[in-house]
């Protein structure tokens, strides 16, 4: 859809603007009990003094989200949410309150019921052909939403100390549902649909390119027909003959189908809540696809006046096709894109045809065929998670609560591969004579994640006169270990024996690998919560924690917060925070000299160890130093409800990578030093209006946000030293991942010759990838982070009908494209799009030789307002045997308002390390796009 | 009582929580630090694989070949694979520094070769620091392998300084007093990146170093491998010999030809024409097929030992199918590497020689090199006896030692089976008779470039087009550093 600057913000002043529509009561308010979680206590709503969002159990109600993350979207002002692609088990990028940091983790701390999980991002990158194929896992996908009753994020540093060296990035407390005192409920919830990308790039067809590299060959001099890639049984005739759409190969429509059955039963002493659930999702991309079970189990019981105990059991089960995207090699969406439209699939004798030379070793052929077969691709991924806690409290005196918790979250990911002897070719690995001939490949990976978890506190509760006092003081042990097992092989008798143990060849330099990774955090911890004449708020924090993450010569760090509110009447709270929280998230080993050994460092097959990395005995956590103001408000005798908040918050001793001039001789590039500081800044507002009441309900909800983020201090190192990609760098006073690219100056209608902007401004063609890269100027007006985002539902009611409409935007980021770059230069081996076929497009030339440089012609305002959700219920209540009964139809991602040409711009990337992770997500190559799915879903209580 | 159970319910989280503490350092089985990983033999021997790993990562490989690409005798047709080949081919040492290692690894490949080089250099530091400070005294295996294992440090290293000055420095002999920037030395281990924030020392230095290492070496490593005396692991490595190879082989450069035809008398045996010490062997391509650490040629004083059980890395680059190679073993894959018409002039052969089974004549009737692409795998020679005759040959008529000049250029001629040269014949036509013979016999070994330097020759252009001939100490001819690493070391001088 093309759509005008202008219009898009005509739209959105539009939506926001209509009088009367706006509103929401800070839904901080867990509706069944008035308290939220603000991290080991939960505290009444209205005494909450730091910055807390809710999405309550109403909102989480007869959602249907893909995961947990996908729950938030839109919905809590400053939780900036974005799937990394299309695939059913993306990771999701969370960001509260913009990036924080560089080098460190960027991602909050997710707490279920009490206790830390395992949410990623993984410690030990993956190894074997396979390994980083399709996105990055998202380990909360195994997590059913059904079973979440409210999540609260603490945003600022008020209320995130208490989880102190772990809180910089927020935390996101998540709680699970539980049986209401004496209450019994039966529920089934069931859905199925169809899903389909939200976007459809064009490609060129055969006769097409042909043309078109005939064209470029003339262009570049040369006389007669282009030159087709090399490959054995293909030739200008052949060609001729071909027109592949790859494209419409792998994509398809894919479906989805969820099952789920709570059971709760409460009385006044006890609560009980099980729950399973099954999905099954065929994703888009033919071969991607993902069931999941989960079980759960919940109690507690007050075993005497003085004892209660509880216990939470969750068994959950995933299993995962993966299919190459992005840049994996092989045949996947990316191949789709790239491959010759004029390549056929199969030979005339019905072996495939190789799209790209198989003869480098170790990486498959790029067939989308053979990817497509199970006999010759199978990319299976499975997790398994066992959540097991247990706890005690004991009422010592009146007012005074001890609690002993323990708690293990064991997650395993297991991934098997197998490529067939038709799709590739030995590795140097496999031996003398076997590299480049067919052989099979089978690799095998088991990567966990064990979190024991046990905390103690004791907590103390006095009411007297005016003054309401809680105190309550703890320590918590976390320790987490991550065990990595990978082995391969290759060369197979037959399709049937995939396991590494039954390979011919073990391959020799990289036969298998082994790793246990340990962290452990112990935390100190204090708050208390001081209210006066219920007007006056108070809460002091302190936490002390230690790592072995942290240098020996600061392992511990203390994190003191206060916060402080004052309650006008019911209708206005005025808050106010300042505190420190620290970023943990700095690696296991990262502080330490230490020696080790790589695959490829062996001489006459001997082993070799060798220094890794020089260590930094000083490398602390990155401490975030955050202001908060905000107000809560309810006008209209709570029509209108919501909350402002804004806030200050800076990363001080922001952990950078100085990199080390060659001659040091260790194999890390850099060394981590707390060196510099940045900042975000920002405002944010959520508001619940109940627009018109009766018999006819009308209510709105928004969520909007905007943070500036700025890097203060560099430690003294150059932009482009702060880098993980070469069109993104870092500079003092401005955003963090700033793109640095040469600025495209259109097209000579005389010449069809590309143009580019120098550093004087001057039109100069584009001629060599040199001259682009002298031309490259950091672009500080196109960011990769939005200038605002949020969310907005309206939710109507008439009767037995319920109608919703959700939707979320992101106004002001840019992404650079670079799968359409990949896609518009001639290169002989790869298609291109449609769009070359126009005159507006730069004139081709065969092997450009700037093929390879980016400039701001791939670089789009990503801008977006996208229909999340629209769904559409009808519920019966009170009939024989059941409580409550409701159809819904549910159309996700329905449409999209956006400039962006390439396939979707709400999109994230998929890394791997933090620096990428934090700077690159405005950079997309071949993402598969979101999926628009069309659901139809059955509720029943009974 | 009820006291008592409180106060237990209390301590016990406390009490818990001290055992927990104990757990916050971490000694990870995975990686261990220095302290733990050099306190025993065994951790020294890793030390030294890997350093040797990196040594040769390049030592016959990359460095072998960037000789030839960047002289005369070698023609890249239709474009090498690798484009740092096609950069240096083209001269185009700029681009050289600039290269990624590919669209997903933006290190650069000349980083990664100089990186290769000190990573190696610092690992002997380490080692040598270990021995030192006596980490591993405990290991009863160390006391019979302490020197051997300070000399294979000693070795390595000078070995590196000697590959990293010649190709990013200007020649020895640029200035009179070699006072002109050599490279940076690392004569400590590096323990932060403050310490590497220095200038390059001058070549004269960088030399005086690797000759002090060298000797050093010489002195401490054993003459061979003993069983049951040193660790398996050392088979195959770098002998006494080794060290007395490279320091004749850097005396000559230097051409200092009295010490370094002292260290070639040792070497081979002081009687000129006869080589009692490596001798030369009757097999040319024996030679360039020998494999592994039991089987080394008996006419190599030193070489990149191969595996037998593996096509290991490093001969995966001349002599596979692997694409990367120029002088693909494989029929099927078209040679790039093509021996120049010049070289045809220089190298003149009679019809006879042996060494002509080392070259094989494509369809289109030029020619190419076999040396390195007649097995899969094998042992590659980087100093033979061959050389280092040639060297005293070149020495003795240079010093009008004609008649002994003429019979240690003759043991290599008749090997080749080509007529001998006979007396009388003049200084000159008979030093020119010496560089011939160097020619035939050491072509495409990568003694190209440092030889037409140590002569102060022109490096002509081959068959390049439009290309100018370049004097022997052209700054054309030296490697860049990338912007990078003079961003990462402000006091680095590039050559520019």
């Amino acid at each position: 859809m093309k759509i005008s600057h202008l219009m898009i913000r005509k739209i959105f002043t539009g939506l926001f603007l209509l009088p009367g529509m706006v509103t929401v009561a800070t839904a901080q308010v867990d509706a069944d009990s008035l308290l939220v979680q603000a991290g080991y206590r939960k505290i009444p709503a209205i005494y909450v003094a730091g910055s807390i969002a809710s999405l309550g159990s109403r909102a989480m109600e007869n959602l249907v989200v893909p995961n947990l993350k996908a729950a938030m979207q839109g919905k809590m002002a400053g939780v900036h949410t974005v799937q990394a692609n299309g695939m059913p088990s993306a990771e999701v990028a969370v960001r509260v309150r913009g990036t924080g940091s560089i080098y460190g983790e960027t991602e909050p701390l997710y707490v279920i019921d009490g206790i830390p999980v395992y949410a990623g991002p993984r410690e030990i990158a993956p190894e074997g052909i396979g390994g980083n194929w399709g996105a990055v896992f998202n380990p909360l996908s195994d997590i059913n939403p059904m079973d979440i009753a409210s999540i609260q994020v603490l945003k600022d540093a008020g209320a995130a100390a208490i989880y102190g060296a772990r809180g910089a990035n927020g935390v996101i407390l998540i709680t699970t549902k539980n049986a209401r005192p004496n209450k019994s409920d039966v529920r089934l919830d069931y859905y199925t649909g169809i899903t389909q990308t939200t976007n459809r790039v064009r490609l060129l067809n055969g006769p097409d390119y042909l043309r078109l590299l005939d064209q470029a060959w003339q262009n570049s001099g040369q006389t007669g027909e282009g030159p087709l890639p090399a490959v054995e049984g293909f030739n200008r005739a052949t060609a001729t003959g071909v027109n592949s759409d790859h494209l419409s190969q792998v994509l398809g429509q894919g479906n989805v189908q969820q099952l789920s059955l709570s059971a709760s039963s409460g009385t006044a002493k006890s609560a009980f809540y099980f729950s399973g659930s099954y999905r099954k999702e065929a994703g888009v991309l033919t071969g991607n696809d993902l069931t999941r079970y989960t079980g759960k189990v919940k109690f507690t019981n007050q075993l005497t006046s003085k004892l209660s105990i509880n216990a939470n059991i969750g068994m959950n089960y995933s299993e995962y096709f993966n299919m190459p995207v992005g840049r994996s090699e092989g045949g996947g969406f990316g191949a789709a894109q790239r491959n010759l439209p004029v390549f056929p699939w199969y030979h005339p004798n019905g072996t495939y045809f190789y799209a790209s030379d198989p003869a480098v070793y170790h990486l498959p052929g790029s067939n989308i065929m053979s990817f497509m077969s199970k006999n010759d691709y199978d990319n299976e991924e499975q997790t398994k998670r066992v959540f097991v806690a247990a706890g005690l409290g004991y009422k010592v005196m009146k007012g005074l609560e001890l609690r002993v918790d323990a708690a293990m979250d064991q997650y395993y990911h297991t991934r098997r591969d197998y490529t067939s002897k038709r799709l590739r070719y030995g590795s140097v690995g496999s031996g003398t004579g076997r590299e480049g001939t067919p052989l099979a490949y089978a690799g095998y990976e088991k990567y966990s994640e064990n979190v024991y978890n046990l905390l103690a506190t004791l907590s103390y509760k006095k009411i007297k006169g005016a003054h309401n006092l809680s105190v309550l003081g703890g320590f918590e042990v976390y320790y987490n270990d991550n065990p990595y097992f990978f082995a391969e092989g290759e060369g197979f008798v037959s399709d049937f024996l995939r396991q590494p143990a039954a390979a011919a060849y073990r391959n020799q330099i990289t036969p298998e690998a082994l790793v246990t990774n340990v962290n452990v955090v112990t935390g100190y911890f204090a708050t208390a919560d001081y209210v006066f004449k219920e007007r006056y708020l108070l809460n002091a924090t302190v936490r002390v924690d230690a790592s072995s993450r942290f240098g020996a010569d600061n392992k511990y760090q203390v994190f003191p917060a206060l916060s402080a509110g004052y309650i006008f009447s019911g209708a206005l709270k005025l808050r106010a925070s300042y505190g420190w929280t620290g970023n943990y998230g700095i690696g296991n080993y990262s502080s330490l000299e230490r020696w080790g050994i790589s695959p490829s460092s062996r001489y006459l097959l001997q082993a070799g160890v060798h220094a890794l990395g020089l260590g930094s005995p000083s490398l602390k956590p990155e401490k975030q130093e955050q202001i908060n103001i905000g107000a809560d408000f309810s006008l209209l005798k709570d029509r209108i409800s919501g909350s402002l908040d804004i806030y200050n918050r800076t990363t001080k001793d922001m952990i950078l990578l100085f990199p080390v001039p060659l001659s040091s001789g260790v194999k890390e590039p850099g060394l981590l030093l707390n060196g510099g500081a940045m900042r975000n800044r920002g405002i944010e507002l959520n508001i619940a209006s109940k627009n018109v009441q009766g018999v006819f309900t009308w209510n709105t909800e928004l969520s909007i946000a905007h943070n500036q983020n700025k890097i203060s201090d560099l430690g003294g190192l150059s932009p482009d030293q702060v880098s993980a990609h070469k069109n993104i760098v870092n500079y003092t006073g401005h955003a963090a991942g700033v793109y640095y690219l040469a600025e495209y100056a259109g097209v000579d209608p005389a010449t069809g010759q590309e143009l580019i902007y120098d550093r004087d401004r001057k039109v100069v063609p584009a001629i060599s990838a040199a001259r682009i890269d002298s031309a490259r100027i950091p672009h500080f007006n196109k960011p990769s982070a939005p200038k605002f985002f949020g969310g907005l539902n309206n939710i109507f009611r008439y009767k037995n009908f319920d109608l919703s409409a959700f939707i979320t935007f992101s106004y002001g980021n840019y992404l650079l494209d670079e799968g359409e770059r990949e896609l518009s230069y001639l290169k002989g081996k790869n298609n291109l799009l449609a769009t070359a076929t126009q005159v507006s497009f730069p004139k081709l030339r065969y092997n450009d030789p700037v093929a390879g440089s980016n400039t701001t012609r791939f670089l789009h305002d990503a801008s977006y307002l996208r229909m999340k959700n629209l769904t559409l219920g009808y519920a019966i209540k009170k009939m024989k045997l059941l409580k409550e009964a409701r159809i819904y139809l549910t159309a996700q991602n329905l449409f999209t308002v956006t400039r962006f040409p390439g396939w979707d711009p709400e999109v994230a990337g998929s890394y791997l390390t933090n620096a990428e992770r934090s700077l690159n997500q405005g950079i997309t190559y071949m993402d598969l796009p979101q999926v628009r799915s069309f659901v139809a879903g059955i509720n029943v209580k009974l | 009582m009820k006291k008592f159970f409180f106060f237990i319910l209390l301590s016990l989280p406390l009490i818990t929580f001290q055992a927990c503490e104990k757990r916050l350092d971490i000694v990870p089985a995975s990686v261990s630090p220095e302290s733990l990983i050099l306190s025993s033999v065994d951790g020294l021997n890793g030390g030294l694989n890997f350093a040797y790993q990196q040594l040769h990562t390049d030592l016959g490989r990359h460095f072998t070949i960037w000789s030839e690409l960047l002289s005369d005798h070698l023609l890249v047709r239709g474009g090498a694979v690798l484009p740092t080949q096609q950069f240096i081919y083209d001269r185009n040492l700029d681009a050289v520094a600039t290269e990624p290692v590919s669209s997903t690894d933006p290190r650069l490949v000349s980083d990664v070769r100089l990186r290769d080089m000190y990573n190696c250099v610092n690992t002997a530091a380490l080692i040598l620091r270990a021995c030192e400070n006596g980490l591993a005294e405990s290991d009863l295996a160390y006391a019979d392998n302490k020197d051997r294992i300070m000399g294979e440090c000693y070795f390595l290293r000078a070995v590196c300084h000697f590959e990293l000055v010649r190709y990013w420095a200007l020649p020895w002999g640029t200035t009179a007093d070699n006072s002109h920037p050599g490279i940076i030395i690392n004569e400590q281990p590096v323990d932060d990146r403050i310490s590497q924030i220095k200038p390059r020392a001058s070549v004269a230095k960088v030399y005086a170093f690797i000759i002090r290492d060298l000797q050093k070496a010489d002195s401490l490593l054993p003459e061979t491998f003993v069983q049951g005396v040193h660790s398996g692991v050392y088979k195959g490595r770098a002998y006494r010999d080794a060290a007395k190879g490279f320091l004749a082989k850097v005396y000559f450069q230097q051409g200092n030809y009295v010490q370094a035809k002292e260290m070639i008398d040792q070497l081979i045996g002081s009687t000129p024409g006869v080589i009692t010490g490596y001798p030369l062997q009757a097999s040319l391509t024996q030679l360039f097929s020998a494999r592994g650490a039991e089987n080394t040629d008996p006419e190599c004083i030193y070489q990149t030992t191969s595996s037998t059980a593996i096509n290991a890395s490093q001969a995966t680059y001349w002599n596979s199918t692997n694409p990367e190679s120029i002088y693909p073993r494989s029929a099927a894959v078209a040679s790039k590497g093509i021996v120049t018409t010049q070289f045809i002039t220089d190298a003149h052969f009679y019809p006879q020689d042996l060494r002509l089974t080392l070259f094989k004549t494509l369809s289109d009737g030029r020619i190419t090199p076999t040396k390195y692409c007649l097995v899969d795998f094998f042992n590659i020679p980087l100093i033979r006896s061959a050389e280092m005759v040639l060297d005293r040959a070149e020495i003795y008529a240079s010093d009008n030692r004609l008649e002994d000049a003429v019979a240690d250029c003759n043991t290599v001629r008749q090997r080749a089976q080509i007529p001998l040269l006979t007396i009388p014949i003049s200084k000159e036509a008979l030093l020119d008779s010496i560089r011939t013979e160097r020619i035939r016999e050491l072509c495409f070994e990568g003694d190209r470039l440092h030889d037409l330097r140590r002569k102060k020759q022109m490096v002509l252009p081959g068959e390049r087009a439009g290309i100018q001939p370049l004097a022997w100490n052209s700054k054309d001819l030296v490697l860049k550093y990338s912007q990078e690493d003079m961003a990462r070391n402000p006091q680095l001088e590039n050559n520019y």
